[in-house]
């Protein structure tokens, strides 16, 4: 896989035309960051000018060669013309995905990216969908394009132009390996959820979500937990829900509402059971490592072949913050090829040969074969 | 240690939030697939399916697949080995073997399969890559199983309900009634089509909802509820034969309706259900016979004819009022439609002159059903009817059409016709003698004019100067021309003799005669005549005509008489009276025989009717009279509907007979 980092603020015509112009290059997926607005925009004009299917999202951060950015845009040129399925309305409470979901499987597809909008409502019901037509047999990875300030806003790139409330479906005959890890240590638990609709946690148990939270958090933190400090406390303690024998499925919560509920990324059922997690540091960074060296393990090509695919939550840079160097560098580490990816408000991909979810402050590795 | 103590209290909760997840979806399909993807998801499988046992009626077991993840199983080997151990088309037997061994787990490389037993329903299938599901996990899971198997099968027994009740569905909507169902609060828990349409709303709109929240068409909502609530209370059904209203769309309808109780299985409280046929076109097809039984009945009992129609069982169908007053019957009409013809016709036998052969001849024509025209039915009371008799064909089989007509009136009309004929005949007879009389007699005296005239021409041709002849031959001719003159007064007042009734009036006969006397004055006085009447009396009749009648009657005695001492006495006849054959008289009017007798010259008996013929003088020619005094004289009498005749002897006087209507 030939890619290309687009400095901040530079013109992508000419770069794109050069990735293109190589002779193992069949499409594009563009990364782009949400800080560097005007290169996004200068991308839009040109991607809707080009011949070869177009893909991509605009995330708070890319990962280039191993590093962070949060401007730039990362060119990847992919060496076959993908499947791009492309599906509106992802907020949209009377949509059946699941109609709008082509045979991938029969027609010889194996891996898939797939990058919705962060902030569309209905993204549990879409990733739902994709898992119930080619359940573990297609290898999913991706995640949540968007910004950091919560607004939905046009965020994916497409050969029509930017979209939002979509999400974007590009399927790839070539293998793919997947490794999913977070990290996040069990704390406080389990609650059951008695009052939920959709990502919104309304009561654990017989009081607010918010208050059985804030019992929780403030004993650890020894200070309040406020409205205003919420979403800077909350980063370090997601919520989760439990799986059988496999690691627990964060659901991250970013913000309170006025009846003390929590808001969060990804939906919690209601009558299920979560826990409060707390991250430590070290935990989350080996579990990054662990996900790069499941990927890579269960890849079958030659080391040299593969492409490493990084798509991290954005939530584990605010957690880890400078220490979040250590965790791309464990997976640079474990990866025989360049890291490459993005960034992400929420994480989509099958958990090794399991089932695909929705995950919040997770780690994905992906690496395909032979691109 | 149980099994249980393998499980951990959180995967315990996972299992607990499976649980909650199963049974959710409203089809079997919806129930699979989200406890398929809950089942693959928390328990960490990569792939699965739920089938379901299918039985033929030969015996035959199959599993079919009901859903799967994915949808298309490609590249899942472990599914296609599972696949393989599920029977399809085996015997119950086998199929009895195969559930009995399950749960089953099978090992494809690192892939696992496991098949579970769905009791009742069918089979799930889990398949995980890495690690199989534990002993302690597939024993935890048979609760969830049976759960899920019980989801299926509540599913599918309600699929095929909804199913069924779909089916009712579509035959309730195609059906052309409007049909509905409403509960004790007036709320509708069912209608088709054809009832949403009547309101212009749509089936959604009414269902669930009362007549006001979804029609602002007038309607008589409260009596309807009060209806539909005694329905339901009473438990018996009702059954209003005409209700109308107009539809959304403004049309006018009429529908039947039936409600009876009604117990919905899916609705606490009872209700009721009605079904409303649209009868517009019945009613109006009613209306429009009833209109045309109207019309025809009107027509019936309008016409101058009795009729009754005979149905194909011999009842009455119909009968006109006509036909009941020919027969003299009271009452009316209708109450005779539906009873027997035959007893009918034995009521009105008595007003029948001749019964059993009138009845004879209504059999005969019966059996032979072919119409029959004009036949003459006799009744007792002296009236003649005519009747026709028509069969036909109706669908149930052969009616009768029996007419009766009143032909009395033109029976008396057609007498009355061939008298006048005959009147005619004899008026034409006179005009046959006018016309001799005009070639013949009045031939006469022109000759004679003209022989007198010729003569004279001759005489004076020769240059001759008026002598003693010429004079002569003049006042011959002269004469000549004044007797044809009188000749022809005669006639044109023959000719003027006619009555009329308004001119009839009562005549005293004792007038009459003064004025007759009166009238011949010179003449009896020349003649030395003694001319004397007794009391007579009065008559109905045209008084100058009777003068003259009297006049010429009286003369004639005067003037056909060489006795020195003429009489003529007019009387009265007071016994019987006796008309001679060729006379007659109106047996319904009182009659005054009157005569006048003289002491002339007589006649012979066959002279006496040649007496009244034109310009007859029998015999004399002396130039007095006309020869149109007795026929005249007999015209004035015909004019009087009476009778004259001549009673002579010869020497021995004349009496002259006269019959005249008595005043009133």
């Amino acid at each position: 896989m030939e890619y290309k980092y687009l400095l901040p603020e530079e013109a992508p015509g000419s770069a794109i035309d050069t990735l293109l112009g190589s002779p193992t290059v069949e499409s594009l997926v563009v990364l782009g960051t949400v800080a560097d607005q005007a290169q996004n925009t200068a991308l839009d004009e040109h991607l809707t000018t080009l011949s070869v299917p177009v893909l991509g999202g605009i995330f708070p951060q890319i990962i280039v060669d191993g590093t962070a950015r949060e401007r730039g845009t990362l060119l990847l040129g992919l060496g076959e013309t993908p499947a791009i399925t492309r599906v509106d309305g992802l907020s949209d409470p009377d949509e059946q995905y699941t109609d709008q979901l082509p045979n991938l499987l029969t027609n010889g597809y194996e891996t898939a990216f797939v990058f919705t909008d962060a902030f569309a409502e209905r993204t549990n019901e879409f990733v739902t969908a994709l898992f119930d037509a080619y359940g573990s047999e297609l290898t999913v990875l991706g995640g949540g394009a968007g910004a950091l300030s919560m607004e939905q806003q046009p965020c994916l790139f497409t050969n029509d132009g930017l979209v939002e409330d979509a999400a974007l479906v590009a399927a790839l005959q070539t293998a793919g390996t997947v490794g999913v890890n977070h990290g996040w240590q069990e704390f406080a638990g389990p609650f059951r959820v008695t009052d939920a609709d959709g990502p919104i946690v309304k009561r654990l148990g017989d009081d607010t979500a918010l208050a059985v939270y804030r019992d929780v958090v403030e004993q650890d933190i020894e200070a309040s937990l406020t409205a205003d400090n919420f979403f800077e406390i909350a980063k370090s303690y997601p919520l989760a829900i439990s799986r059988f024998e496999t690691e627990k499925i964060v659901r991250d919560p970013f913000e309170v509402t006025d009846d003390g509920a929590l808001r969060c990324f990804g939906d919690i059922p209601e009558g299920s059971f979560v826990h409060i997690l707390k991250g430590v540091p070290d935990s989350l960074v080996d579990a990054a490592r662990t996900a790069a060296t499941a990927a890579n393990d269960a890849a079958s090509s030659p080391e040299g072949d593969r492409a490493t695919l990084f798509f991290d939550c954005i939530s584990r840079v605010l957690y880890l913050e400078e220490k979040f160097g250590r965790e791309l560098a464990a997976v640079e580490e474990s990866s025989p090829t360049p890291v490459v990816g993005a960034l992400t408000i929420g994480e989509i991909a099958t958990s090794g040969s399991g089932p695909m979810e929705l995950y919040n402050k997770t780690a994905v590795v992906g690496v395909l074969e032979e691109l | 240690m149980s099994q249980r103590s393998s499980i951990s209290p959180e995967q315990l909760q996972v299992l607990y939030e499976l649980s909650l997840s199963i049974g959710q979806g409203k089809t079997l399909a919806d129930v699979a697939r989200t406890a398929l993807s809950s089942y693959l998801r928390r328990l960490n499988c990569s792939a699965g399916a739920i089938f379901r046992r299918q039985e033929t009626a030969a015996g035959q077991v199959s599993y079919e697949r009901v859903d799967s993840i994915p949808k298309n199983p490609t590249r899942t080997n472990s599914f296609d080995l599972a696949r393989d151990c599920i029977p399809s088309g085996e015997t119950v037997a086998a199929d009895t073997a195969f559930q009995q061994a399950l749960p089953k787990t099978g090992q494809n490389g690192s892939s696992h399969y496991h098949l579970f037993d769905l009791p009742g329903f069918g089979v799930l299938l889990l398949i995980r890559s890495d690690a199989p599901l534990s002993r302690p996990l597939r024993s935890e899971l048979r609760p969830l199983n049976r759960k899920l198997a019980a989801a299926c099968r509540h599913r599918l027994a309600k699929q095929s309900v909804q199913q069924a009740r779909q089916t009712l569905r579509n035959i309730i909507d195609l059906l052309p009634q409007h049909v509905f169902a409403k509960d004790t609060a007036g709320r509708f828990l069912l209608a088709n089509e054809s009832f949403a349409d009547a309101y212009g709303v749509t089936v959604e709109e009414v269902e669930g909802n009362t007549e006001p929240d979804f029609s602002t068409l007038t309607r008589s909502t409260t009596r309807h509820d009060a209806e539909d609530r005694a329905v339901i209370e009473t438990g018996n059904s009702k059954h209003i034969p005409e209700k109308s209203f107009t539809t959304a769309d403004g049309r006018e309808r009429t529908v039947e309706t039936v409600k009876i109780p009604y117990d919905p299985i899916d609705t606490n409280g009872d209700a009721v259900l009605g079904v409303a046929t649209d009868i517009t076109k019945q009613k109006k097809r009613e209306q429009e016979l009833e209109e045309t039984n109207t019309l025809l009945q009107t027509v019936l009992d309008n016409l101058p004819a009795g009729i009754l129609v005979e149905g194909p069982e011999r009842n009455i169908q119909s009968v006109n009022q006509r036909l009941l007053d020919l027969f003299e019957r009271t009452g009316d009409p209708k109450t005779l439609v539906g009873t027997d013809c035959e007893a009918a016709l034995e009521s009105f036998k008595h007003t029948l002159a001749n019964p059993d052969e009138f009845l004879e001849r209504v059999n005969d024509v019966f059996e032979a059903s072919e119409r029959v025209e004009k036949q003459e039915l006799a009744l007792a009371d002296g009236r003649k009817f005519e009747w026709d008799y028509v069969p036909y064909s109706v669908q149930a089989g052969n009616a009768n059409l029996w007419m009766y007509r009143d032909v009395t009136a033109q029976a008396n009309r057609e007498a009355e016709l061939r008298e006048t004929r005959r009147e005619l005949r004899a008026s034409n007879q006179e005009l046959e003698q006018f016309a001799y009389a005009a070639s013949h007699d009045l031939k006469e005296p022109l000759r004679s004019v003209s022989n007198y005239l010729t003569l004279f021409s001759d005489l004076y041709d020769e240059g001759e100067t008026l002598d003693e002849q010429a004079y002569s031959l003049i006042g011959n001719a002269v004469d000549a021309a004044g007797r044809m003159q009188a000749m022809i007064n005669a006639l044109l007042q023959y000719s003027r003799v006619e009555t009329t009734d308004s001119e009839t009036e009562q005549i005293s006969l004792d007038t009459v005669f003064e004025k007759t006397k009166l009238n011949l004055t010179v003449p009896i006085d020349d003649a030395g005549a003694t001319v004397t009447a007794e009391s007579l009396p009065t008559v109905a009749g045209d008084q100058q005509l009777l003068v003259q009648l009297f006049q010429n009657i009286v003369h004639n005695g005067i003037k056909y008489n060489d006795s020195a001492h003429p009489r003529v006495h007019v009387g009265l006849e007071t016994g019987d009276t006796t008309v001679p054959g060729d006379h007659s008289l109106d047996d319904d009017t009182v009659w005054h025989h009157l005569y006048c007798e003289d002491n002339g010259v007589g006649m012979e008996a066959n002279q006496a009717d040649q007496a009244f013929d034109v310009f007859e003088r029998l015999g004399r020619d002396d130039g007095d009279g006309t020869g149109m005094g007795l026929t005249l004289s007999q015209r004035i009498v015909s004019d009087h509907d009476g009778a004259i005749w001549i009673e002579s002897t010869p020497g021995d006087g004349t009496i002259v007979h006269l019959c005249l209507p008595a005043s009133v």
